[in-house]
Protein backbone atom coordinates (compact mmCIF):
# COMPACT_ATOMS: atom_id res chain seq x y z
CA UNK A 1 0.00 0.00 0.00
CA UNK A 2 1.12 3.10 -0.59
CA UNK A 3 1.54 5.97 1.40
CA UNK A 4 -1.25 7.87 -0.12
CA UNK A 5 -3.61 5.45 0.58
CA UNK A 6 -2.30 4.95 4.10
CA UNK A 7 -3.17 8.99 4.52
CA UNK A 8 -6.76 8.28 2.63
CA UNK A 9 -7.99 5.71 4.77
CA UNK A 10 -6.85 6.85 8.21
CA UNK A 11 -8.66 10.32 6.94
CA UNK A 12 -11.34 8.22 5.84
CA UNK A 13 -11.64 6.26 9.37
CA UNK A 14 -10.95 9.89 11.60
CA UNK A 15 -13.76 11.43 9.06
CA UNK A 16 -16.32 8.62 9.34
CA UNK A 17 -15.83 8.50 13.63
CA UNK A 18 -16.69 12.20 13.52
CA UNK A 19 -19.56 12.14 11.77
CA UNK A 20 -20.84 9.04 14.03
CA UNK A 21 -20.38 10.58 16.91
CA UNK A 22 -22.04 14.53 15.30
CA UNK A 23 -25.09 11.80 14.64
CA UNK A 24 -25.30 10.20 17.56
CA UNK A 25 -24.94 13.28 19.97
CA UNK A 26 -26.82 16.11 21.17
CA UNK A 27 -26.28 19.24 18.92
CA UNK A 28 -24.02 21.90 19.91
CA UNK A 29 -26.76 24.39 19.24
CA UNK A 30 -29.40 22.23 21.53
CA UNK A 31 -30.35 22.83 25.14
CA UNK A 32 -31.99 21.46 28.05
CA UNK A 33 -34.99 23.55 29.63
CA UNK A 34 -36.64 22.34 33.13
CA UNK A 35 -40.65 23.37 32.10
CA UNK A 36 -41.91 22.91 35.69
CA UNK A 37 -46.37 23.77 35.84
CA UNK A 38 -48.83 23.75 38.50
CA UNK A 39 -52.33 22.70 37.99
CA UNK A 40 -54.36 25.29 39.93
CA UNK A 41 -58.16 25.69 40.34
CA UNK A 42 -58.75 29.11 40.82
CA UNK A 43 -61.17 32.26 39.50
CA UNK A 44 -59.89 34.31 36.64
CA UNK A 45 -61.52 37.34 35.28
CA UNK A 46 -62.63 36.71 31.48
CA UNK A 47 -65.09 39.86 30.22
CA UNK A 48 -64.39 43.48 30.91
CA UNK A 49 -66.34 43.87 33.84
CA UNK A 50 -64.54 42.15 36.22
CA UNK A 51 -66.84 38.86 35.95
CA UNK A 52 -64.68 35.66 37.29
CA UNK A 53 -65.35 32.46 36.42
CA UNK A 54 -64.20 29.13 37.94
CA UNK A 55 -60.98 28.19 35.98
CA UNK A 56 -58.85 25.28 36.07
CA UNK A 57 -55.57 26.63 34.89
CA UNK A 58 -51.95 25.43 34.09
CA UNK A 59 -50.11 27.97 36.61
CA UNK A 60 -52.81 30.02 37.56
CA UNK A 61 -53.83 31.84 34.05
CA UNK A 62 -55.87 31.17 30.95
CA UNK A 63 -54.04 30.76 28.78
CA UNK A 64 -50.82 28.98 30.48
CA UNK A 65 -47.81 30.42 30.23
CA UNK A 66 -46.09 30.05 26.86
CA UNK A 67 -43.13 28.03 26.14
CA UNK A 68 -40.72 28.33 23.82
CA UNK A 69 -37.48 26.52 22.93
CA UNK A 70 -35.72 25.79 19.93
CA UNK A 71 -35.85 22.82 17.18
CA UNK A 72 -34.07 20.20 19.01
CA UNK A 73 -34.27 21.39 22.43
CA UNK A 74 -35.14 18.96 25.12
CA UNK A 75 -37.63 19.41 27.73
CA UNK A 76 -37.94 18.16 30.98
CA UNK A 77 -41.11 18.82 32.10
CA UNK A 78 -42.77 18.15 35.67
CA UNK A 79 -46.71 18.78 36.25
CA UNK A 80 -47.11 19.32 39.80
CA UNK A 81 -50.80 18.66 41.43
CA UNK A 82 -51.74 20.68 44.16
CA UNK A 83 -53.29 18.40 46.73
CA UNK A 84 -55.35 21.42 47.35
CA UNK A 85 -57.18 20.79 44.04
CA UNK A 86 -60.14 18.63 44.03
CA UNK A 87 -59.92 16.92 40.67
CA UNK A 88 -57.03 14.82 38.38
CA UNK A 89 -54.96 16.78 36.11
CA UNK A 90 -52.80 16.17 33.27
CA UNK A 91 -50.66 17.53 30.38
CA UNK A 92 -50.56 16.71 26.51
CA UNK A 93 -47.82 18.46 24.48
CA UNK A 94 -48.45 18.89 21.20
CA UNK A 95 -45.03 19.22 20.35
CA UNK A 96 -43.68 15.60 21.53
CA UNK A 97 -43.45 12.14 20.11
CA UNK A 98 -43.95 10.26 22.90
CA UNK A 99 -45.77 7.12 24.06
CA UNK A 100 -49.08 8.95 25.54
CA UNK A 101 -49.98 6.37 28.57
CA UNK A 102 -47.22 6.85 29.86
CA UNK A 103 -46.91 10.57 30.17
CA UNK A 104 -49.97 11.84 29.61
CA UNK A 105 -51.61 9.99 32.22
CA UNK A 106 -53.77 12.09 34.88
CA UNK A 107 -52.51 12.44 38.25
CA UNK A 108 -54.37 13.00 41.36
CA UNK A 109 -54.21 15.97 43.47
CA UNK A 110 -50.78 15.94 45.82
CA UNK A 111 -49.44 13.91 42.76
CA UNK A 112 -46.47 14.59 40.85
CA UNK A 113 -45.57 13.57 36.88
CA UNK A 114 -42.26 13.95 34.51
CA UNK A 115 -41.35 13.00 31.04
CA UNK A 116 -38.73 14.50 28.70
CA UNK A 117 -38.93 15.27 24.94
CA UNK A 118 -37.12 16.45 22.17
CA UNK A 119 -38.78 19.33 20.35
CA UNK A 120 -37.81 17.66 17.00
CA UNK A 121 -40.13 19.68 14.41
CA UNK A 122 -40.37 23.94 14.53
CA UNK A 123 -43.96 25.47 14.57
CA UNK A 124 -46.17 26.58 17.37
CA UNK A 125 -48.10 23.52 18.88
CA UNK A 126 -51.05 23.29 21.15
CA UNK A 127 -50.54 21.78 24.74
CA UNK A 128 -53.56 21.00 27.23
CA UNK A 129 -54.54 18.41 29.90
CA UNK A 130 -56.04 15.59 29.19
CA UNK A 131 -57.39 14.21 32.40
CA UNK A 132 -61.24 13.08 31.78
CA UNK A 133 -63.28 14.22 30.88
CA UNK A 134 -61.16 16.20 28.76
CA UNK A 135 -63.47 18.34 27.13
CA UNK A 136 -64.24 19.75 30.51
CA UNK A 137 -60.54 20.22 31.04
CA UNK A 138 -60.18 22.60 27.70
CA UNK A 139 -63.34 24.33 28.29
CA UNK A 140 -61.87 25.38 31.70
CA UNK A 141 -59.26 26.93 30.37
CA UNK A 142 -56.48 24.17 30.42
CA UNK A 143 -54.39 25.14 27.40
CA UNK A 144 -51.50 26.95 26.18
CA UNK A 145 -48.91 27.34 23.72
CA UNK A 146 -45.44 26.13 22.74
CA UNK A 147 -43.25 27.89 20.13
CA UNK A 148 -40.45 26.05 18.27
CA UNK A 149 -38.15 28.32 16.78
CA UNK A 150 -36.36 27.09 13.58
CA UNK A 151 -32.98 26.25 14.30
CA UNK A 152 -32.04 28.07 11.45
CA UNK A 153 -33.48 31.61 12.04
CA UNK A 154 -33.53 32.73 7.97
CA UNK A 155 -35.59 30.15 7.49
CA UNK A 156 -38.33 32.93 7.45
CA UNK A 157 -38.30 36.67 7.47
CA UNK A 158 -37.68 38.32 10.72
CA UNK A 159 -40.42 39.10 12.48
CA UNK A 160 -40.37 42.44 14.33
CA UNK A 161 -43.19 42.02 16.43
CA UNK A 162 -44.74 38.61 17.84
CA UNK A 163 -48.21 38.01 19.58
CA UNK A 164 -49.67 34.41 20.69
CA UNK A 165 -53.50 34.02 20.73
CA UNK A 166 -55.20 31.28 21.54
CA UNK A 167 -59.03 30.85 20.72
CA UNK A 168 -61.38 28.70 22.84
CA UNK A 169 -64.95 28.28 23.75
CA UNK A 170 -66.34 29.72 27.45
CA UNK A 171 -69.37 28.01 28.39
CA UNK A 172 -70.72 30.15 31.18
CA UNK A 173 -71.67 26.71 33.36
CA UNK A 174 -68.27 25.33 34.43
CA UNK A 175 -69.83 22.07 35.30
CA UNK A 176 -72.45 21.65 32.63
CA UNK A 177 -70.25 19.05 30.59
CA UNK A 178 -73.61 17.95 28.94
CA UNK A 179 -73.36 21.55 27.48
CA UNK A 180 -69.50 21.34 25.99
CA UNK A 181 -70.77 18.33 24.59
CA UNK A 182 -73.53 19.49 22.67
CA UNK A 183 -71.49 22.88 21.72
CA UNK A 184 -73.47 24.72 23.58
CA UNK A 185 -70.94 27.86 24.30
CA UNK A 186 -71.77 31.53 25.34
CA UNK A 187 -68.63 33.08 24.15
CA UNK A 188 -65.71 32.41 22.17
CA UNK A 189 -62.07 33.90 23.66
CA UNK A 190 -58.63 35.14 22.50
CA UNK A 191 -56.65 34.67 25.23
CA UNK A 192 -59.05 33.64 28.19
CA UNK A 193 -61.71 36.83 27.62
CA UNK A 194 -64.24 38.06 26.06
CA UNK A 195 -63.45 40.92 23.71
CA UNK A 196 -60.13 41.32 25.36
CA UNK A 197 -58.17 43.11 22.68
CA UNK A 198 -61.58 45.19 21.55
CA UNK A 199 -60.65 48.51 22.81
CA UNK A 200 -64.62 49.50 21.99
CA UNK A 201 -65.68 47.32 24.67
CA UNK A 202 -65.55 48.20 28.34
CA UNK A 203 -62.43 47.06 29.96
CA UNK A 204 -60.73 46.16 26.50
CA UNK A 205 -57.66 46.76 25.61
CA UNK A 206 -55.40 46.06 21.95
CA UNK A 207 -52.87 44.49 19.95
CA UNK A 208 -50.26 47.38 19.10
CA UNK A 209 -48.08 47.71 16.34
CA UNK A 210 -46.37 50.29 14.01
CA UNK A 211 -46.92 50.91 10.62
CA UNK A 212 -44.39 48.28 8.27
CA UNK A 213 -43.59 46.20 11.33
CA UNK A 214 -43.76 42.57 10.10
CA UNK A 215 -46.58 41.65 13.13
CA UNK A 216 -46.49 37.37 13.42
CA UNK A 217 -48.93 35.87 15.24
CA UNK A 218 -48.86 32.36 16.83
CA UNK A 219 -52.43 31.24 16.34
CA UNK A 220 -53.83 28.04 18.67
CA UNK A 221 -57.04 26.82 18.11
CA UNK A 222 -57.75 25.25 22.36
CA UNK A 223 -61.45 24.33 21.09
CA UNK A 224 -62.71 22.40 22.12
CA UNK A 225 -65.09 22.01 19.73
CA UNK A 226 -65.18 25.08 16.93
CA UNK A 227 -62.77 25.78 14.40
CA UNK A 228 -61.39 29.45 13.79
CA UNK A 229 -61.72 31.09 10.44
CA UNK A 230 -58.93 33.36 11.01
CA UNK A 231 -59.15 36.73 9.30
CA UNK A 232 -57.84 40.30 9.65
CA UNK A 233 -60.32 42.61 8.56
CA UNK A 234 -58.52 45.76 6.76
CA UNK A 235 -55.82 43.26 5.62
CA UNK A 236 -54.82 39.95 4.30
CA UNK A 237 -52.54 37.64 5.73
CA UNK A 238 -48.63 38.09 3.86
CA UNK A 239 -47.68 34.57 5.09
CA UNK A 240 -49.30 31.92 6.56
CA UNK A 241 -47.52 28.89 8.39
CA UNK A 242 -49.54 25.91 8.62
CA UNK A 243 -48.33 24.06 12.45
CA UNK A 244 -46.25 26.97 12.18
CA UNK A 245 -43.29 25.58 9.99
CA UNK A 246 -41.23 27.46 7.97
CA UNK A 247 -41.99 25.04 5.27
CA UNK A 248 -45.60 24.69 5.43
CA UNK A 249 -45.72 28.50 3.87
CA UNK A 250 -48.79 29.76 1.80
CA UNK A 251 -48.85 33.39 0.30
CA UNK A 252 -51.77 36.09 0.04
CA UNK A 253 -54.31 34.41 2.21
CA UNK A 254 -57.44 36.15 3.16
CA UNK A 255 -58.92 33.94 5.53
CA UNK A 256 -57.34 30.21 6.94
CA UNK A 257 -58.71 27.28 8.84
CA UNK A 258 -57.52 26.44 12.13
CA UNK A 259 -59.05 23.53 13.92
CA UNK A 260 -59.67 22.35 17.38
CA UNK A 261 -56.33 21.29 18.66
CA UNK A 262 -54.44 22.90 15.67
CA UNK A 263 -52.48 25.91 15.01
CA UNK A 264 -50.83 28.20 12.50
CA UNK A 265 -48.12 31.33 12.06
CA UNK A 266 -49.87 34.25 10.76
CA UNK A 267 -48.04 37.02 9.04
CA UNK A 268 -49.39 40.36 8.55
CA UNK A 269 -47.03 43.66 7.18
CA UNK A 270 -49.55 46.86 8.08
CA UNK A 271 -48.61 50.43 5.88
CA UNK A 272 -50.94 52.38 7.20
CA UNK A 273 -51.87 53.79 10.55
CA UNK A 274 -55.51 52.33 11.64
CA UNK A 275 -57.27 49.58 12.98
CA UNK A 276 -57.20 45.92 11.94
CA UNK A 277 -59.40 43.91 13.68
CA UNK A 278 -58.11 40.20 13.75
CA UNK A 279 -61.25 37.83 13.96
CA UNK A 280 -63.01 34.40 13.65
CA UNK A 281 -64.50 35.18 10.44
CA UNK A 282 -67.46 32.87 11.83
CA UNK A 283 -69.09 35.88 13.00
CA UNK A 284 -71.21 34.07 15.76
CA UNK A 285 -67.86 33.64 17.31
CA UNK A 286 -66.42 37.02 16.72
CA UNK A 287 -69.75 38.93 18.12
CA UNK A 288 -69.51 37.10 21.01
CA UNK A 289 -65.79 37.58 21.91
CA UNK A 290 -63.24 36.94 19.20
CA UNK A 291 -62.30 39.95 18.36
CA UNK A 292 -58.78 41.46 18.98
CA UNK A 293 -57.96 44.58 17.21
CA UNK A 294 -54.49 45.55 15.76
CA UNK A 295 -54.06 49.21 16.44
CA UNK A 296 -51.54 50.32 14.09
CA UNK A 297 -49.35 53.50 15.50
CA UNK A 298 -45.93 55.15 14.99
CA UNK A 299 -46.18 55.37 18.80
CA UNK A 300 -47.11 51.97 18.92
CA UNK A 301 -44.64 50.60 22.18
CA UNK A 302 -43.12 47.48 23.03
CA UNK A 303 -45.38 44.53 24.26
CA UNK A 304 -45.06 40.83 25.80
CA UNK A 305 -46.27 37.91 23.61
CA UNK A 306 -49.59 37.49 25.71
CA UNK A 307 -50.27 41.39 26.40
CA UNK A 308 -53.38 41.09 29.46
CA UNK A 309 -52.78 37.68 30.94
CA UNK A 310 -53.97 37.78 33.52
CA UNK A 311 -56.66 40.10 32.90
CA UNK A 312 -56.27 43.04 35.80
CA UNK A 313 -58.63 45.38 35.65
CA UNK A 314 -58.49 48.87 37.47
CA UNK A 315 -59.43 48.99 40.78
CA UNK A 316 -63.11 49.61 41.93
CA UNK B 1 -104.55 77.86 77.22
CA UNK B 2 -100.71 76.98 77.43
CA UNK B 3 -100.09 74.27 80.32
CA UNK B 4 -97.15 74.82 82.22
CA UNK B 5 -94.42 72.36 82.72
CA UNK B 6 -95.17 71.84 86.43
CA UNK B 7 -98.84 71.36 84.25
CA UNK B 8 -97.44 68.54 82.27
CA UNK B 9 -96.15 67.32 85.00
CA UNK B 10 -98.93 67.17 87.49
CA UNK B 11 -101.06 65.13 84.04
CA UNK B 12 -98.69 62.70 84.36
CA UNK B 13 -98.66 61.94 87.90
CA UNK B 14 -101.94 61.55 87.00
CA UNK B 15 -101.56 58.36 84.44
CA UNK B 16 -101.34 54.48 85.96
CA UNK B 17 -97.94 53.19 85.01
CA UNK B 18 -99.51 50.77 82.32
CA UNK B 19 -101.02 53.94 80.42
CA UNK B 20 -97.59 55.61 81.14
CA UNK B 21 -95.83 52.49 79.59
CA UNK B 22 -97.77 52.46 76.10
CA UNK B 23 -96.88 56.26 75.67
CA UNK B 24 -93.43 56.17 75.99
CA UNK B 25 -93.57 53.24 73.07
CA UNK B 26 -95.68 55.51 70.55
CA UNK B 27 -93.50 58.01 71.05
CA UNK B 28 -90.31 55.80 70.57
CA UNK B 29 -91.87 54.52 67.33
CA UNK B 30 -92.64 57.81 65.76
CA UNK B 31 -88.91 59.23 66.79
CA UNK B 32 -87.89 55.54 64.44
CA UNK B 33 -90.09 56.20 62.02
CA UNK B 34 -88.89 59.96 61.65
CA UNK B 35 -84.95 58.85 61.68
CA UNK B 36 -85.52 56.24 59.07
CA UNK B 37 -87.51 58.28 56.94
CA UNK B 38 -84.69 61.10 57.32
CA UNK B 39 -82.24 57.99 56.51
CA UNK B 40 -83.49 57.09 53.43
CA UNK B 41 -84.09 60.60 51.95
CA UNK B 42 -80.34 61.22 52.68
CA UNK B 43 -79.24 58.32 51.00
CA UNK B 44 -81.40 58.65 48.10
CA UNK B 45 -79.96 62.33 47.50
CA UNK B 46 -76.81 61.63 47.69
CA UNK B 47 -76.77 58.85 45.31
CA UNK B 48 -78.69 60.33 42.90
CA UNK B 49 -76.06 63.75 42.99
CA UNK B 50 -72.77 61.50 43.25
CA UNK B 51 -70.60 60.27 40.44
CA UNK B 52 -71.52 56.81 38.75
CA UNK B 53 -71.37 53.62 41.23
CA UNK B 54 -68.05 52.22 41.65
CA UNK B 55 -69.52 48.45 41.76
CA UNK B 56 -72.36 49.26 39.37
CA UNK B 57 -71.81 47.48 35.59
CA UNK B 58 -69.93 49.87 32.78
CA UNK B 59 -70.40 49.81 29.86
CA UNK B 60 -68.34 51.75 26.66
CA UNK B 61 -68.99 54.07 24.33
CA UNK B 62 -66.64 55.51 21.55
CA UNK B 63 -66.79 58.23 19.69
CA UNK B 64 -65.06 59.21 16.94
CA UNK B 65 -63.90 62.68 15.83
CA UNK B 66 -63.17 64.00 12.66
CA UNK B 67 -61.74 67.35 11.30
CA UNK B 68 -58.77 69.68 11.49
CA UNK B 69 -59.28 71.25 14.72
CA UNK B 70 -60.10 68.01 17.12
CA UNK B 71 -56.66 68.35 18.74
CA UNK B 72 -57.17 71.61 19.66
CA UNK B 73 -60.99 70.90 21.03
CA UNK B 74 -60.38 67.61 22.51
CA UNK B 75 -59.13 68.76 25.81
CA UNK B 76 -62.19 70.46 26.69
CA UNK B 77 -64.47 67.88 25.45
CA UNK B 78 -62.46 65.05 27.65
CA UNK B 79 -63.23 67.69 30.45
CA UNK B 80 -66.46 68.03 29.58
CA UNK B 81 -67.53 64.34 29.16
CA UNK B 82 -65.78 63.59 32.46
CA UNK B 83 -68.00 65.79 34.43
CA UNK B 84 -71.35 64.33 32.96
CA UNK B 85 -73.29 62.37 35.21
CA UNK B 86 -73.24 58.28 34.89
CA UNK B 87 -69.76 58.94 33.39
CA UNK B 88 -66.65 56.87 34.91
CA UNK B 89 -63.49 57.56 32.57
CA UNK B 90 -62.64 59.16 29.58
CA UNK B 91 -59.62 57.75 27.69
CA UNK B 92 -58.24 60.06 24.62
CA UNK B 93 -55.14 58.27 24.43
CA UNK B 94 -55.40 54.73 23.37
CA UNK B 95 -57.36 54.67 20.09
CA UNK B 96 -56.57 57.40 18.04
CA UNK B 97 -59.39 59.93 16.92
CA UNK B 98 -61.19 58.03 19.27
CA UNK B 99 -62.98 58.90 22.40
CA UNK B 100 -63.51 56.03 24.56
CA UNK B 101 -66.25 56.66 27.35
CA UNK B 102 -66.91 54.27 30.33
CA UNK B 103 -70.14 55.00 31.67
CA UNK B 104 -72.87 53.10 34.22
CA UNK B 105 -75.24 51.47 32.25
CA UNK B 106 -78.80 52.51 32.23
CA UNK B 107 -77.56 55.97 33.81
CA UNK B 108 -76.80 57.53 30.64
CA UNK B 109 -76.77 56.22 26.80
CA UNK B 110 -74.87 56.50 23.45
CA UNK B 111 -77.22 59.18 22.30
CA UNK B 112 -76.40 61.23 25.72
CA UNK B 113 -73.34 61.50 25.80
CA UNK B 114 -73.05 62.05 21.76
CA UNK B 115 -75.38 65.22 23.15
CA UNK B 116 -72.75 66.53 25.58
CA UNK B 117 -70.01 66.29 23.16
CA UNK B 118 -71.81 68.26 20.48
CA UNK B 119 -73.40 70.84 22.73
CA UNK B 120 -69.79 71.33 23.79
CA UNK B 121 -68.21 71.71 20.18
CA UNK B 122 -71.24 74.42 19.61
CA UNK B 123 -73.04 74.80 16.72
CA UNK B 124 -70.16 76.11 13.75
CA UNK B 125 -68.31 72.39 14.49
CA UNK B 126 -64.81 71.92 12.76
CA UNK B 127 -64.27 69.21 14.58
CA UNK B 128 -67.53 66.37 13.75
CA UNK B 129 -68.30 63.72 16.47
CA UNK B 130 -70.17 60.89 15.89
CA UNK B 131 -70.78 58.02 17.58
CA UNK B 132 -68.51 54.60 16.44
CA UNK B 133 -70.53 52.30 14.84
CA UNK B 134 -68.76 49.37 12.53
CA UNK B 135 -68.87 45.93 11.96
CA UNK B 136 -66.75 44.40 14.81
CA UNK B 137 -69.72 46.53 17.39
CA UNK B 138 -70.73 43.62 19.73
CA UNK B 139 -72.56 42.66 22.85
CA UNK B 140 -70.31 42.21 25.76
CA UNK B 141 -72.42 40.44 27.86
CA UNK B 142 -71.62 36.96 28.93
CA UNK B 143 -74.11 34.62 27.03
CA UNK B 144 -75.59 37.00 25.42
CA UNK B 145 -76.80 36.45 21.83
CA UNK B 146 -74.76 38.31 18.97
CA UNK B 147 -76.27 41.27 18.48
CA UNK B 148 -78.48 41.56 15.45
CA UNK B 149 -76.95 44.16 13.08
Amino acid sequence: MRASERAFGVCAVVTGLLTGSLVLSSPTWAKTHDVAMTAIETDVVVEGNGEKYAAWTFNGTVPGPVVRVTEGDTINFTLTNPATNKNPHAMDFHAAEIDFLKNYRAINAGETISFTFVAKKPGIFFYHCGAPPMIQHVARGMFGAIIVDPKNSKAWAKADREYVLVQSEFFKNPDDVQAMFDRKYDNVLFNGGIFKYHPFVTGGGKLDAKPGERVRIYFVNAGPNEFSSFHPIGEIWDNVYESGNPINKLTGVQTYVVGPGSAATFDVVVESAGAYPLVTHSLTGALRGAIAVLLVSPDAKPAPLMPMVPWVLPAK
Amino acid sequence: MGRSTDGWVALLNEQDDEHLARGYTIMLNVALAVFALFTTLCTVTLLSHSPASASAPKERIALMLSGLRCREVQQTLETALRQTDGVFAVDGSSVPEHLLIDVEEGKTSAKDILTVAQTTLGIARSCQVELMQSCITASTHIGAPAPAR
